[in-house]
């Protein structure tokens, strides 16, 4: 303040000083607009920006985490484009039924980035650091014991059949170097520039925590061959100026609210449209009646025009959702379930059957802001049904809390998880997070689902499948309103692509390593 | 300043570091849930689960976890954040800078115009100028801080190109000394702006209500006499009698400017406190919580301190009756 | 020298200053006096240019029209030739800067002296208006009344200006340190042209050698200060000075009657005049010369309304009245004291037309008496001792309050009863039918003596004769009977000739005394002097003998 009063008393030869040096700084700021994008340099644009030091304890537990940790740890297996299985650190595997055990071929000649090289005992030293340091992408739980036969070809063997040891673990544990962690022993508060020693295609230059910035190098010597940029880059922007960042070519790819997708399109922009990965889903408090009643679900499920939600509340950016819950775009679905096509008029039947004719039940549905569109929209179906909706918004956090606790009666949420390996349905049918239905009654299911979990053959698998979804449409323990669309929009230098299913257990980002490599 | 005042800020800091821990564990919602629940694909194996529950000493009774808190701040250890997974200090000193950087020239360049405005405005009041200035304010203080910086950033960044987008300097740019600098001002300038003109109007409002006040005051008329330059009574005599209600409420300001940020940050991808706060309750991340309102709080009680410290060198009036 | 030319001030469609001229020679203290309102202080700020109201007219400093510069000049001229010392000493100097830095300021600002030496002169004027250094560098807040103006003085002495002016700067202190305030001021005026504004007339009369009188803009008597203070000669001044409380006044505070009314043609004082003539509110008196002062009133200031020239009365050889000469003003009160059987009571016969001088002549508003006719008595009403003498028993108090109006034949029936009661209510009597009714006997003495006085005023005479009105009466009653007169007199502006023994009530109700000693006036003058310095033997005896409680 004192200074201030100083520039104030002493008159107009400061302050006259002063604006000229505020106008010589003003002018020089706007000739001094950055135009640096480089064309080595590949930016990828991220409204978050902060995901955390990317080494596989320290990245913060959300997907885009992970696919940073990715880009520079291998796992065993990884998925292509269309979800398929391919070799990354194991060129090849196969299942011996009769030891409950998987045998990867390793793929000869990897080395570290510090120029190690990779064996079988690094993946033998990860399944056990692993036992020791939960890694919370990873359940290896299932896993009984680690071998190395020789340094390219590692047995593991597993308690019982388990069909998502494939790509749950397999496809999603990133192997770690012995030589480096076996000195580490608080992984979750160590940063040092060793934890980031992988086998992937890009090395770490920079990650600042502040900016939100992350920026890459290739791994020239990658085993699958040279990435096809020689740095990458993520940066941190505001959802409203990542369109302007990309049509300015500042940023390569970056996600993009639905309404600019046709400018894109025009443009000559690739557009990436999210595999159908997430739900909105309503739960019933399954504990109390009537929700406890089946007739009842079924009736919800037809007094509501999902398709109507996906029009208006999603602006026609989504899919309506299946009964069956698995998402049409999943290998695992199966379309021959009972589809509940709207009708009001088979809702109130079912709900005189219970011997609601009468008067109107009034119910409360619970949930968050951003489910109020489509809270409004059921309660205006569900009037029609003779069932008045009280509407209550509450914020995520307590939304979650009263789930877990059973303090509602319906609440309309979402998650996502959908596109990985089909345990999800177990988890949120019988798994006891405030995601699942916590659906314990039908005996049929319970053991259809627990039997899914054991079957490696994939048509065999699918079967399975297909029964328990005819049940789930049946008994509806929750119900899939919608699936939601997110866009990506990318230049045509590198052939981004949302991975069918997920990567690794399922992670919809459009950001797999194998697009980088030729 | 005598001890009494300095017990006085002592106790309301014990009352803040109190409340900044309650508060938070008030919020419905469960920390463990937040950070590990939300994701689906996350698997959460139960003695995985237990291991994070003692890793974020929520399985020791409430009691002990305010005593580990408050040993905790003693001992400068504002504990660790259960989703950025580092000590919350460490995070709280990586943004603090941008924010103070932004809240702290914002206040500086927000009171100087204001002020030389306010004082312009008031000598002139009701004159074409100052009604066009009033207007404006007026007009300008019924915005949002969001809604300007989503104008300027509009106007300046996609339609003229002028400013960058977002972030706080060029990635990677591999730019040094000078050329940072101008390129961290570059990155500045709009969000900046947009905190300065949100600002700029209640001080500008506050001045000039208080110049049109001191103009009535036998004192301007004594100056008027003694045949003192118009500029002169304006600065020397209104300006910095209607400066002290401005210190006096630089504290008050400070926290709007915070606030203010939050938003700013979020526009403008701009790092800084408004990002940890956000995750923070997002998450029900408590220690996080604690840290960032500790901070904030512990910086405006330094302010206040610090104005109530200066205050009587600006007005010799409080000096004697103060403490 | 400062001359003021044709000011005129206006606020919107106020206007405070009319006209006005003044001429302040060099090394004159000139006081502008007046009630609040009178416009003393925007004529103050005026002088500095910086009245915020519309200023027409012409402020010459040595030949300069300062009203006539830009702004930019006339700032250069402020301090330099012409500084003031403000009103509001609590509020007039910057409350965050010290005295110091404040009395420097204009020194530096027009850059007449180097800081240094700024500083050394502004210590010189605290030193001369009696500062110790250390209350230099004190914040105003930190100084007392007395002292802040003391600072407020030298402040406005940093850069030698000619011309002074002074905005009621006694106000706000207490009598000890407003009499310091005062010797240092008269320090402080040598060699300085000084315009002192003030309400305060001893401040004025100590401060000041010339004293103009401000009344709604228009100056109303300009002088020397003894001779305005001590014998104002316009009605208005005569009534400021009279309400103004002094040690040596001896009659009681009168205020002014009514109150000032903003526009109005002809004299601004003519709603509140008591001698006014149908011209005053047409005609706007000019201030012209009476004398060694100047006047603005069309009848030349307060007037003469009676006066008796060397009358002399004999009654059967013995000598009542010997070569008797007095005048009465009007709106004064006129006593005439004396023992028994000095001629009181014959000069008030005289004087009613009861009995004829042998000699000598009496003049009623200029016109000498030949004949004492209704029209004289409408003008002239007497009261006396015994009221009951000249009240008829067969009347009752309504008709006796109407008779003079039925002799005057003055106004219809319902007129008469109008007035009469309007009398009765003026001498706090009841005027409802029961007491109409009553019968002289049935009132008490108060009550009579207040009837008489009722009937006396009900042709609203200019001049009311008293002979001894309260001697027949108690003390309380006595009091109440007096009380009752004065406030008929600051409300009418009624002259009247008191006839009394008792020195001791004159002097709590004249302006002026005649001693009376076998019929012949042994000493005169103004009761302030009479009373305290008695000048003839026979005065000094009368005082001697009159009512006291003092033990010496």
């Amino acid at each position: 303040m004192a200074f201030l009063f100083f520039l104030i008393g002493r008159g107009a030869f400061v302050r006259n000083r002063l604006t000229t040096f505020l106008l010589i700084l003003i002018f020089s700021l706007f000739i001094f607009s950055a135009c640096n994008s480089n064309p080595q340099v590949y930016t990828i644009a991220d409204t978050t920006g902060d995901w955390g030091f990317p080494a596989p304890f320290t990245h913060y537990n959300r997907g885009p985490g992970y696919v940073r940790m990715s880009l520079i740890f291998d796992t065993l297996l990884w998925k292509d484009e269309t979800g398929n299985l391919v070799g990354a650190l194991a060129k090849d595997w196969e299942y011996i039924e009769e030891e409950k055990a998987f045998i990867f071929q390793l793929r000869p000649g990897v080395k570290w980035h510090d120029g190690e090289y990779f064996t079988a005992s690094d993946v033998v030293f990860t399944f056990s650091y692993l036992k020791k340091h939960p890694y919370s992408w990873v359940d290896t739980g299932v896993v009984k014991e680690v071998v190395a036969l020789n340094d390219e070809e590692v047995k593991v063997y597993l308690e019982k059949d388990y069909a998502p040891f494939i790509v749950n673990v397999a496809g999603t544990m990133p192997i770690l170097p012995e030589h480096i962690y076996q000195n580490i022993d608080n992984p979750l508060e160590y940063t040092e520039e060793d934890a980031l020693i992988g086998t992937g295609p890009f090395k770490l230059v920079d990650y600042n925590k502040e900016q939100g910035t992350y920026l890459y190098e290739r791994n020239d010597n990658y085993y699958l061959g040279q990435p096809k940029v020689e740095r990458l880059r993520f940066i941190k922007l505001n959802e409203q100026m990542i369109p302007q960042a990309i049509l300015r070519g500042e940023v390569n790819a970056g996600p993009v609210p639905p309404e600019m997708i046709d400018t894109f399109k025009e443009k000559g922009y690739t557009v990436l449209i999210s595999d159908y990965n997430w739900n909105a889903k309503l739960k019933f408090n399954l504990r109390q009646e009537p929700f406890s009643d089946l007739r009842f679900r079924q009736a919800i499920a037809y007094g509501i025009d999902r398709e109507k939600l996906v029009n208006i509340s999603q602006r026609g950016h989504g899919l309506e959702g299946n009964p069956g819950f698995i998402p049409p775009d999943s290998p695992w679905y199966y379309p021959e379930v009972e589809q509940y096509e709207y009708n009001p008029e088979k809702a109130r039947e079912l709900l005189k059957e219970m011997g609601y004719g009468g008067e109107t039940l009034k119910l409360e549905l619970l949930t968050s802001a951003r489910f109020s569109s489509d809270a409004e929209l059921i309660k205006n179906d569900l009037e029609k049904i003779g069932i008045s909706l009280e509407i209550r918004v509450l914020d995520d956090k307590t939304v979650d809390a009263r789930t877990q606790e059973w303090a509602f009666q319906m609440v309309l949420s979402g998650h996502g998880g959908l596109g990985g390996d089909p345990q999800f349905v177990n988890n949120m049918v019988l798994g006891d997070s405030f995601h699942s239905a916590r659906y314990h009654s039908n005996q049929e299911l319970k053991e259809l689902l627990e039997k899914q979990l054991t079957i490696i053959d994939v048509s065999e698998r699918k079967e399975v499948l297909a029964q328990i979804q005819k049940l789930y449409a049946e008994d509806l323990p929750a119900l899939t309103l919608y699936y939601p669309n997110s866009y990506q929009v990318r230049d045509n230098q590198v052939n981004l692509y949302y991975t069918l299913g997920g990567l690794a257990s399922g992670i919809p980002v459009p950001l797999n390593k194998l697009s980088f490599i030729e | 300043m005598g001890r009494k005042r300095i017990i006085d800020y002592l106790m309301a800091l014990v009352i803040v570091i109190s409340l900044n821990f309650f508060l938070p564990r008030l919020l419905p919602g469960d920390p463990l849930l937040s950070i590990y629940g939300e994701d689906a694909l996350i698997t959460m194996t139960p003695e995985a689960k237990v291991e994070l529950t003692r890793r974020m000493g929520l399985d020791k009774p409430l009691w002990e976890q305010f005593f580990n808190y408050l040993s905790g701040i003693v001992k400068g250890d504002l504990g660790y954040s259960y989703y950025f997974q580092g000590p919350v200090l460490d995070l709280l000193l990586g943004a603090l800078p941008w924010t103070l950087l932004l809240t702290g020239l914002a206040l500086i360049i927000s009171t100087l115009i204001g002020f030389i405005l306010g004082v312009e405005s008031g000598w002139r009041k009701g004159r074409l100028a100052d009604q066009g200035l009033l207007t404006g304010f007026m007009f300008l203080n019924g915005f949002p801080d969001l809604v300007i910086g989503l104008f300027l950033l509009l106007l300046f960044g996609v339609v003229l190109g002028l400013f960058p987008l977002g972030g706080a300097m060029t990635p990677y740019s591999q730019l040094t000394g000078v050329s940072l600098l101008l390129d961290v001002l570059h990155h500045l300038f709009l969000p900046l702006s947009a905190l300065v003109l949100t600002e700029i109007a209640s001080c500008y409002l506050l001045t000039r209500t208080t110049v049109v006040t001191l103009l009535e005051e036998p004192f301007i008329l004594t100056a008027r006499a003694k045949g003192i330059k118009p500029k002169n009574i304006r600065y020397r005599h209104v300006g910095r009698n209607s400066l002290l209600p401005i210190v006096t409420r630089t504290g008050v300001r400070l926290g709007r400017l915070f606030t203010g940020a939050l938003f700013i940050e979020t526009i403008f991808a701009y790092p800084g406190m408004g990002l940890l706060i956000y995750r923070a309750i997002l998450g029900r991340d408590f220690p996080l919580i604690q840290g960032v309102f500790f901070l904030v709080a512990v910086v405006i009680l330094l302010i206040n301190f610090f104005v109530e410290l200066i205050y009587p060198r600006i007005d010799p009036r409080v000096k004697n009756n103060a403490y | 020298m400062l001359e003021i030319k044709d000011l005129t001030i206006t606020y919107g469609r106020n206007t405070v200053i009319k006209e006005l001229n003044l001429t302040v020679p060099k090394g004159d203290v000139l006081a502008v006096i007046g009630e609040s309102g009178a416009g003393k202080t925007t004529l103050a700020l005026s002088l500095m240019g910086l009245c915020p109201g519309n200023v027409e007219g012409q402020i010459i400093y040595q030949g300069v029209d300062f009203l006539s510069l830009p702004e930019p000049q006339r700032r250069l001229l402020r301090w330099n030739k012409v500084s003031m010392v403000f009103q509001d000493l609590n509020r007039s100097f910057n409350p965050v800067m010290t005295v110091l830095e404040q009395i420097m300021e204009p020194m530096l600002e027009h850059e007449l002296l180097s800081r240094k030496e700024a500083q050394k002169k502004a210590y010189y004027l605290l030193n001369k208006v009696g500062l110790a250094p250390v209350k230099g560098q004190m914040y105003p807040h930190q100084l007392s009344g007395g002292e802040k103006q003391r600072a407020l003085i030298a402040m406005a002495l940093t850069n030698d200006p000619e011309v002074l002016i002074l905005d009621e700067p006694t106000a706000a202190l207490d009598g000890l340190t407003k009499a310091k305030i005062c010797e240092l001021l008269k320090e402080v005026f040598s060699e300085k042209t000084v315009v002192l504004v003030t309400h305060d007339l001893s401040t004025a009369y100590q401060l000041a050698n010339r004293v103009a009188v401000l009344y709604q803009g228009r100056i109303m008597e300009l002088g020397l200060t003894k001779d305005i203070l001590k014998n104002p000669r316009h009605p208005y001044t005569r009534g400021l000075v009279r309400s103004f409380p002094t040690l040596d006044a001896t009659k009681d505070l009168q205020g002014i009657p009514g109150f000032g009314i903003e526009k109005q043609e002809g004299c601004v004082f003519a709603n509140r005049c008591t001698q006014r003539i149908a011209d005053c509110t047409k005609i706007i008196p000019k201030l012209e010369k009476r004398g060694e002062r100047e006047i603005a009133c069309l009848r030349g200031g307060v007037v003469n309304l009676l006066k008796v020239e060397d009358l002399t009365k004999v009654y059967s050889g013995v000598t009542a009245l010997k070569g008797v000469s007095l005048d009465i003003e009007e709106g004064e009160t006129v006593a005439v004291v004396g023992e028994s059987g000095s001629g009181k009571t014959t000069l008030a016969l005289c004087l009613m037309g009861l009995e004829k001088a042998n000699q000598g002549s009496i003049y009623f508003q200029g016109e000498k008496i030949v004949k004492w006719n209704k029209e004289f008595y409408q003008k002239v009403q007497m009261i006396f001792q015994n009221p009951q003498d000249c009240i008829s028993h067969r009347l009752n108090v309504l008709e006796t309050v109407c008779e003079p109006l039925v002799i005057q034949k003055l106004g219809t029936p319902e007129e008469r009863i109008h007035k009469a009661k309007k009398a009765l209510r003026d001498v706090e009597l009841p005027d409802e039918d029961e007491f109409l009714n009553r019968y002289a006997h049935h009132l008490s003495g108060g009550e009579l003596q207040r009837l008489a006085i009722a009937r006396a005023l009900v042709l609203e005479p200019k001049l009311l004769i008293a002979d001894e009105p309260t001697s027949a009466l108690d003390a309380s009653i006595q009091a109440k009977i007096m009380r009752l007169i004065m406030d008929l007199q600051e409300k009418r502006g009624l002259s009247i000739l008191f006839i009394t023994h008792d020195l001791a009530l004159a002097r709590k109700v004249s302006d002026r005394v005649f001693v009376l000693k076998d019929g012949q006036v042994v000493e005169r003058g103004l009761s302030t002097q009479i009373f305290s310095l008695p000048q003839h033997p026979y005065t000094r005896k009368l005082l001697q003998a009159t009512a006291n409680f003092s033990d010496f």
